[in-house]
């Protein structure tokens, strides 16, 4: 049984196939890099997988469940937005304990697995910051805890060091990929660069790899 | 050896003349405001003032219940505006609507009327039974200020990045969570702004309490106008008059405290066409519902101004503005007060032009002093016009500045309230004017004065024709003031339309709603003229001064401001101007009657 499975998805944007015909596998504690030019429909992909979209057809499943229609507050999946999207009005352990606090958790429990995760990204002593006062490498820590504080059964990353500097880049991809090896989460991260991917990857698929039909399948790169 | 000297320069340089011009040109602006708001209001405060007269209003149980229905009725419809706005500012910001300019513009239009013309129009369109009192206040009150609230609100709804509200359902929350976790709070700012502007709003509020209130409904506005020219209790009038300052003070004060959370370090993105859910049905009923609570009351004026006294419909009440009309309250025909308002309006518009454009120039001329003039500028917008009025009453009573019964008192106060409007409109376009091109007429022979004549003013006369039009629309829809200083025979437009409303009969009623249906035409055309030309100005913003295209990130207030609906882009009318600029910034005062 894997962990996430995705068949057949086909995506519109305005009347226009993004891509169609789509399938997708990715089994337990894999973390798949999947690479694809700007615009390719990589991040649609992942919007529809999130529940943040639905596709005009085919079915995602997650370990064998069909969480097609489900919204995506139900489906205990992670997202890390490229830029972050941190929650301007709450601290950085605010924003950590948001999903925790969503899922009815206690608020003892709360804060040990705050600063447990702010300890595996190297934030200790931040919890009271207000998140515009960080750098971009630590707004994107505090991305990536928050986003496994829950336990999601997939966590996705969407071009998540794209606006940082190329050293920095490559070192939180490390920092980042250890911690997920760590905890035993599933990962898809999404990239333009095949040097991240490399770097990030159990697994590396190009995105017209996962469609049969690759030349009809998909409209031209940047067309979005 | 001195530079200038050895180059063959005089000593005063052209632009050092000029700047000896401007600082004159805005003392003189300011000495003016001195004479015309300071001296009445501090009149007011400093010899209308009675210690005694405080302990008898204190052990007065009619002036509690005065003071607390101002407070609750301006609480109630506070809550009634948010209720209405927030949800729709939050639709309206959402996915695209179809004439969504429009539709704005519909929503906005009450705010840009007198507010005898929208008290008129709710005596027509509520039942007999319920036209006079707190359901016909309230529901003015709401009808008045829903579009201002709607166009603070949709800016800082339409600056929340979409992102976050899908990165909250990730994490689990769902559609109510997430409104109540992460939108209401970032917009939070903004609501309290709306709810404190419409508060002061409706606290001060007069010509609707006055037309619709009955003999026993009285905000503090109402009293102070009561006690001065009913009772001839000058001294109680102060009293209150000063009380209420110190409320909108405070208000003032609370709203300059709070700093709002930064929202974003980037552009917010709008939601994507593709999406769980529509919330589509939604946002049309509400849209309709507010459409209709909009348009309703004014076509029913405009509907009682063409139902004859015989019951058919045609245009014999405008036809009856030309007549005198026994039992009216008017000494003149209807139609004479419109001549009145026009003296006074043009007046009171070329004087608000005058002194605002002496102010602008000052203080971009003169950094030292820039803070003295604007706050010299916006000092009229820390009190209402009925306070204004009393001050005017009493300050100007006696030689030699004895004016309040002359014909000029009116245009002269209507000019004071005016000028904050006036330096709205003129001030970012004055400042954009790249201050080289003045110089590069200098070199070409022009005479400072003469430079700025041909060069700045040339390129923002379609500021000043706007800023004209702003000036005009107050005037003529000016009655807080016009209530104290009109003489009998002479009343201004919405004096003669309150007091045709007083007076019984069909005859009478159907001029009124005429003359107000009248005003509103005027009101409005003055209002989309100056639209029209703000949004035409060709300011040399574009071309040669362009801003920085991105604002810091946490300058969230600048956001709001460059965001907001100016009257630039939005039909905006000068009360609604005022009350956007008071919305993104400091609140300062009560509502232009």
């Amino acid at each position: 049984m894997s962990r996430l499975t995705c068949t057949a998805l086909k995506a519109e944007y305005e009347n226009s196939a993004v891509f169609s015909n789509l399938s997708l596998r990715v089994e337990h504690g894999e973390i798949l890099a999947l690479l694809g030019p700007s615009g390719s429909g990589k991040s649609t992909l992942l919007r529809i997988i999130a529940g943040l979209e639905v596709p005009v057809a085919g079915t995602v499943f997650l370990d064998d469940e069909d969480v097609t229609q489900w919204p995506a507050h139900k489906r205990r999946i992670g997202l890390v937005f490229q830029d972050g999207a941190l929650f301007p009005h709450l601290s950085v352990a605010d924003n950590i304990s948001y999903g925790l606090k969503m899922a009815g958790a206690k608020r003892a429990s709360r804060d040990d697995r705050t600063k447990e995760l702010l300890r595996l990204v190297r934030l200790e002593g931040f919890e009271t910051r207000a998140v515009n006062t960080l750098s971009g490498g630590e707004q994107q820590r505090v991305a990536v805890a928050r986003a496994i504080a829950p336990e999601p059964r997939v966590l996705m990353l969407d071009e998540p060091f794209a606006s940082l500097d190329p050293d920095l880049r490559l070192h939180l991809a490390d920092e980042v990929r250890e911690i997920l090896h760590s905890s035993g989460t599933t990962a898809i991260i999404v990239t333009h660069d095949p040097d991240e991917a490399q770097r990030f990857g159990d697994r590396i698929v190009g995105l017209a790899e996962l469609v049969p039909d690759a030349e009809s399948s998909f409209r031209a790169p940047g067309a979005c | 050896m001195d530079e200038r000297n050895a180059i063959g320069m005089s000593a005063t340089t052209p632009n050092r003349a000029f700047r000896r011009q401007a600082v004159a040109a805005g003392l003189l602006s300011s000495a003016v405001l001195g004479l015309l708001f300071v001296y009445p209001v501090a009149w007011i405060v400093v010899k209308g003032f009675r210690w005694p007269t405080v302990g008898e209003l204190v052990r007065n149980r009619r002036i509690w219940r005065i003071i607390w229905f101002s407070g609750w009725q301006a609480l109630a419809s506070t809550l009634g505006v948010l209720i209405l706005a927030t949800p729709l500012a939050g639709l309206l910001a959402g996915r695209p609507v179809a004439g969504r300019r429009w539709l704005l513009a519909v929503i906005a239009a009450p705010f840009t009327l007198p507010t005898v013309v929208v008290a008129a129009s709710f005596r027509e369109v509520l039942p007999r039974s319920l036209a006079s009192g707190v359901p016909a206040i309230i529901s003015a009150h709401i009808f008045y200020n829903l579009g201002m609230a709607t166009l603070i609100l949709l800016p800082r709804f339409e600056l929340i990045d979409q992102t976050l509200a899908q990165a909250a359902s990730t994490l689990g929350a769902s559609r109510s969570r997430i409104h109540r976790t992460i939108t209401l709070p970032l917009v939070a700012p903004a609501i309290i702004n709306a709810a404190l502007l419409t508060f002061t709003l409706c606290f001060t509020s007069f010509g609707v309490v006055l037309m619709l209130g009955g003999s026993r409904r009285t905000t503090l506005d109402v009293e102070i106008y009561q006690q001065a020219l009913q009772r001839s209790r000058f001294d109680r009038a102060s009293v209150l008059a000063v009380f209420q300052f110190a409320v909108l003070a405070t208000l003032a004060f609370l709203s300059s405290r709070r700093r709002p959370t930064a929202l974003s370090n980037r552009p917010a993105r709008r939601p994507n066409k593709v999406g769980p859910g529509s919330r589509s049905y939604a946002r049309n009923t509400l849209v309709l519902i507010v459409l209709f609570f909009v348009v309703a009351p004014l076509t029913a004026l405009v509907r009682r101004s063409l139902r004859e006294p015989s019951g058919s419909f045609g245009l014999e009440n405008f036809c009856a503005l030309w007549r005198i009309t026994k039992g009216s309250g008017l000494i003149n025909s209807p139609i004479s007060s419109f001549g009145v308002s026009a003296r006074s309006a043009a007046i009171a518009g070329t004087l608000a032009l005058i002194i605002g454009a002496g102010l602008v120039v000052a203080a971009q001329e003169v950094v030292r002093l820039r803070s003295t003039f604007r706050l010299f500028a916006s000092l009229p917008l820390a009190t209402s016009s009925v306070q204004l009025g009393l001050g005017f009453l009493l300050a100007f009573a006696a030689a030699p500045l004895a004016w309040r019964s002359r014909w000029f008192a009116v245009p002269l106060v209507q000019a004071v309230v005016s000028v904050p409007f006036v330096v709205r409109q003129l001030s970012p376009v004055l400042e954009a004017v790249p201050r080289g091109l003045r110089n590069a007429a200098m070199t070409l022979g022009a005479s400072p004065w003469r430079a700025w004549r041909t060069i700045d003013f040339r390129l923002s006369r379609p500021a000043f024709t706007s800023a004209m039009a702003i000036a005009l629309a107050i005037s003529l829809g000016e009655f807080g003031a016009a209530t104290f200083l009109a003489r009998p025979d002479g009343p201004t437009v919405p004096v003669a339309i309150a007091r045709l409303s007083g007076h019984p009969g069909d005859v009478v009623q159907g001029q009124a709603a005429a003359l107000a249906t009248l005003l509103g035409l005027v009101t409005l055309v003055l209002v989309i003229v100056a639209r029209t030309l703000g949004a035409a100005n060709p300011s040399p913003t574009s071309r040669t001064l362009e801003p920085s295209p991105s604002p810091s990130p946490n300058s969230e207030t600048s956001s709001i401001t460059s965001k907001a609906p100016t009257a630039s882009k939005l039909p905006v009318s000068p009360s609604q101007s005022a009350a956007l600029s008071r919305g993104a910034q400091p609140l300062r005062g009560g509502q232009r009657e």
